[in-house]
């Protein structure tokens, strides 16, 4: 699984940095690596079997107390 | 400069196709359970309550970003609040699309995985739904328009056949009496649907790509009344074939619905249609919100081309919707519990804090 | 180049994917269930029984006809299997390890409870049915006072299977027809008690054919009258006739017979259908009291007679619309009695026809319901109207 997940970040990277590294697009490039690496952040412990916290947490914990305190259930 | 980014221009009749798509694909999949679990019999009385306020948070949308012609949310953002806090809730703002495409990706994949092929991996599905929303994204704006004008004509076609088809099967008791739920709960059902009559917020994104910015007002509404007409449509027309209490028990109400269809032993199993229109209105819906999401965060980064950001986006998009919940009961809880204050807040209370900061700065046009 | 090598990798996942047999299930690989049947054992466990089509038999029937398409005569059409187990899964988990394929729920026609199960609670059953993606709701539900597997392990003399038989039965509203949907709705709702249609395999006509010397008494699946649950337990049984009440206060009168003594000659019949019919439930609620005024219309054809009653004189008609009238009153009292008054149950919704009315007043009388209803008063119109008399007007004159 791990190899297959690498091979489509190969994939993605020879699809896009080329054209971009042709037409000198820098800025373009390091946003495309910083996004690609956030990817990889998220995909690579899943496919590995890590438990990453869920977002869904984060939002919940924000959001519960005032969704109480609006509607009393 | 947004122009620059995104070539596309739509009509006044596709963007009309575009907002309807993007609000009724998932409504009609998750909300007539959970509105209905909430109101009972009146559920339809909660959907007209939040067309109510998805106009109202249409018109602020609206007000607002015809005040920055030419611009996206993302553009004037940083114009309004500033250069760095502007950015700031931008990135807020593509977190929301993304969050929001993912979930969409998600339910959709959950829903087959429950209904239909419980042994295949959902990550399958998830990721069959990412190359296809990457790939129409890649295309641009006026292809997906394209797309939903010609697939919500054939949708809402259907849908209203499968309705006509069950009629043998309602009871008009179902939803009988009238007004019989406590305003508690009333206002409590009105929130999901409320929250999903407020992604008419992608309209921030879109509005300068259209053809022309006069109708948008009606233009909104129309769409948003459209949307109302199809939610009504199956949200009474599965109350009257099962009655509250069972429609409320259902996840997936419609398709339940469709599966009572049987025209004298003959003509049944119909099950194919509604997932027919969940798949193709999802995909535009999915789409719309990456495409805002990838155009987004180009903008806020300026860079003169968003392509290159679609297939990191996409794996992003894919871990997420996996990683988000870990079954179809935590995403339903949470689209039901936390959901409408998480969205609310980014559809309604932001913009609405923009248009006032806009009217006492008086920075935009008139 | 690029675009090439592009194109061939698409092209590749597209084939891989676009048969999408991950979770194929190919017809030799299914085992395709027509009945299900569910009973309550002795050592209180469930016994879940599932009659299973034979394909491989069904072709060698059909249009064949004569002596020599007896082709599938010779073969056993169904296998009905059963197990026990602590659930209805657990029963169904051990029968798939004796099914050398998937079973099927998508194709089933029927469930049939068992006496002992309806007397337990059908709630520790009912669940699966709802659970599992492939059941419908357009299953016929039914319970029969034998042993569900007994009822199973049967065939039908001119459908297929016995299932698809009784499936038949409940389509043509032989008795009171209950769907799965409406079983479901039954039990959840308080102003509704459940109805299940009662049937049983009994004796039935003799099979004949060349092959058949002996006298060769066949058994098939009928419907025998309907089960009356409180909640979601049985409490007692209706026969055909009290079911004909039933059906008339429930307002599913159409293709029901009548049958009404002879307003002229003694001992003699006239025997009536009812093309179509309604009925209409106004609650009405005063110093506590709960009163139900029943208006009942029907739609008559006249099917037979056994005297020379004048059916081209109007004032026949009005006096046989209001013998059939009396008839239906008759019906609804005898099933009212019995209902309301021995097993003090609402089974006809009366509940929820007060709670469209009532709101106020349902919210606190809903919790005891049966009780309550025990009570009330139910004022009984009818009218019936004869439409039709069938092929003929005055009936053709013995001679005298």
């Amino acid at each position: 699984m791990i190899f297959l997940l690498i091979l489509v970040f190969l994939f993605i990277i020879y699809l896009q940095v080329p054209p971009l590294v042709k037409n000198k697009m820098w800025r373009e490039l390091i946003a495309f690596a910083v996004f690609l690496w956030l990817g990889m952040v998220l995909a690579v412990p899943l496919v590995l079997g890590f438990n990453l916290p869920s977002p869904t947490k984060a939002i919940e914990a924000i959001f519960k107390p005032l969704a109480n305190w609006l509607i009393p259930s | 400069m947004g122009k620059i980014l995104e070539g596309g221009k739509i009509d006044a009749r596709q963007t009309l196709y575009l907002l309807v798509t993007m609000i009724y694909a998932t409504l009609i999949l998750f909300v007539p359970q959970n509105t209905v679990a909430h109101a009972q019999q009146d559920a339809w009385l909660s959907f007209l309550v939040a067309f109510a306020g998805g106009v109202l948070i249409s018109l602020v949308v609206i007000n607002l970003s015809l005040r920055f012609p030419g611009q996206t949310l993302f553009e004037y953002l940083p114009r309004i609040l500033g250069r760095f806090p502007g950015k700031i809730i931008g990135f807020f703002y593509v977190w929301l699309f993304i969050h929001l495409c993912a979930l969409v990706d998600r339910e959709y994949c959950s829903t087959i995985v429950a209904a239909f092929m419980p042994e295949t991996p959902l990550v399958v599905f998830l990721i069959h739904g990412t190359i296809m929303f990457a790939y129409l994204a890649y295309s641009g704006l006026e292809v997906l328009a394209r797309l939903s004008q010609l697939f919500l004509p054939l949708n809402a076609g259907l849908l209203t056949i499968l309705f006509v088809l069950a009629t043998p099967e309602m009871k008009v008791v179902n939803i009988l009496p009238v007004f019989d739920t406590s305003l508690l709960s009333l206002a409590k059902s009105t929130l999901t649907p409320l929250s999903w009559f407020g992604e008419i917020i992608t309209l921030a994104v879109i509005i300068p790509y259209l053809a022309e910015q006069k109708n948008v007002y009606r233009l909104t509404i129309k769409a948003l009344f459209f949307v109302l007409v199809l939610i009504e449509l199956s949200t009474v027309g599965v109350l009257l074939i099962f009655g509250p209490a069972l429609t409320g028990s259902y996840l997936f109400p419609v398709l339940n619905g469709t599966k009572m269809i049987n025209i004298a032993n003959f003509f049944e199993r119909l099950e194919i249609i509604p997932i027919v229109i969940w798949i193709t209105s999802g995909t535009v819906k999915a789409t719309l919100f990456f495409w805002a999401a990838t155009l987004g965060s180009a903008q806020l980064l300026g860079l003169k081309d968003y392509h290159p950001l679609i297939l990191p986006l996409a794996v992003i998009v894919t871990s997420l919707s996996y990683l988000l919940h870990p079954n179809i009961i935590d995403l339903l809880n949470f689209l039901t519990e936390d959901f409408p204050f998480y969205a609310l807040t980014f559809e309604f209370l932001i913009p609405f804090l923009l248009l006032i900061i806009v009217l006492i700065k008086e920075t935009g046009k008139k | 180049m690029k675009q090439k090598l592009f194109l061939i990798l698409f092209l590749l996942f597209i084939t891989l994917n676009i048969s999408g047999c991950w979770s194929k299930k190919e017809l030799n690989e299914i085992a395709i269930i027509l009945g299900t049947g569910v009973d309550y054992t002795k050592d209180n466990k469930i016994q879940l029984t599932y009659q299973l089509a034979r394909p491989a038999a069904f072709g060698g029937g059909g249009m064949g006809g004569g002596p020599g398409g007896g082709a599938a005569m010779n073969q056993n059409i169904t296998w009905v299997i059963s197990a026990t187990g602590d659930t209805v899964f657990d029963a169904q988990d051990k029968l798939s390890q004796q099914v050398s394929r998937h079973l099927y729920l998508g194709h089933n026609v029927v469930l049939i409870l068992g006496e002992r199960l309806c007397r337990h609670g059908v709630k520790d059953v009912n669940n699966f049915f709802h659970r599992q993606p492939l059941s419908r709701g357009t299953v016929w539900v039914m319970a029969t006072p034998q042993e569900a597997k007994k009822v199973l392990e049967s065939h039908s003399e001119l459908q297929i299977t016995s299932a698809q038989a009784v499936g038949f039965l409940a389509r043509f509203r032989t008795g009171y027809a209950v769907k799965f949907r409406d079983f479901s709705q039954d039990l959840a709702s308080r102003g509704t008690d459940p109805v299940l249609t009662r049937v049983e395999l009994k004796n039935q006509g003799v099979a004949q054919g060349p092959g058949l010397e002996k006298v060769h008494h066949h058994q098939e699946i009928v419907i025998t009258g309907t089960a009356i649950f409180k909640g979601d337990k049985l409490i007692g049984w209706l026969d055909s006739r009290e079911t004909q009440g039933l059906r008339c206060i429930k307002g599913e009168m159409h293709e029901m017979r009548i049958t009404v003594p002879s307003p002229i000659y003694p001992d003699k019949n006239i025997s009536l259908k009812v093309i179509a019919g309604n009925t209409k439930i106004e609650p009405a609620y005063q110093k506590g009291e709960i009163k139900f005024y029943l208006t009942v219309r029907a739609e008559v054809d006249l099917i037979e007679q056994q005297d020379e009653e004048d059916f081209t004189q109007p004032e026949m008609i009005k006096i046989v619309e209001n013998k059939a009238a009396a008839e239906i009153r008759q019906h609804i009292k005898t099933t009212l009695d019995k209902v309301q008054g021995e097993y003090k149950v609402d089974s006809f919704g009366f509940g929820e026809a007060f709670h469209c009315k009532h709101k106020r007043e349902w919210s606190m009388l809903k919790n005891r319901w049966d009780e309550e209803f025990t009570n009330a008063q139910v004022y009984l119109t009818v009218k019936v109207k004869l439409r039709d008399t069938g092929m003929q007007g005055r009936r053709a004159s013995l001679k005298k």
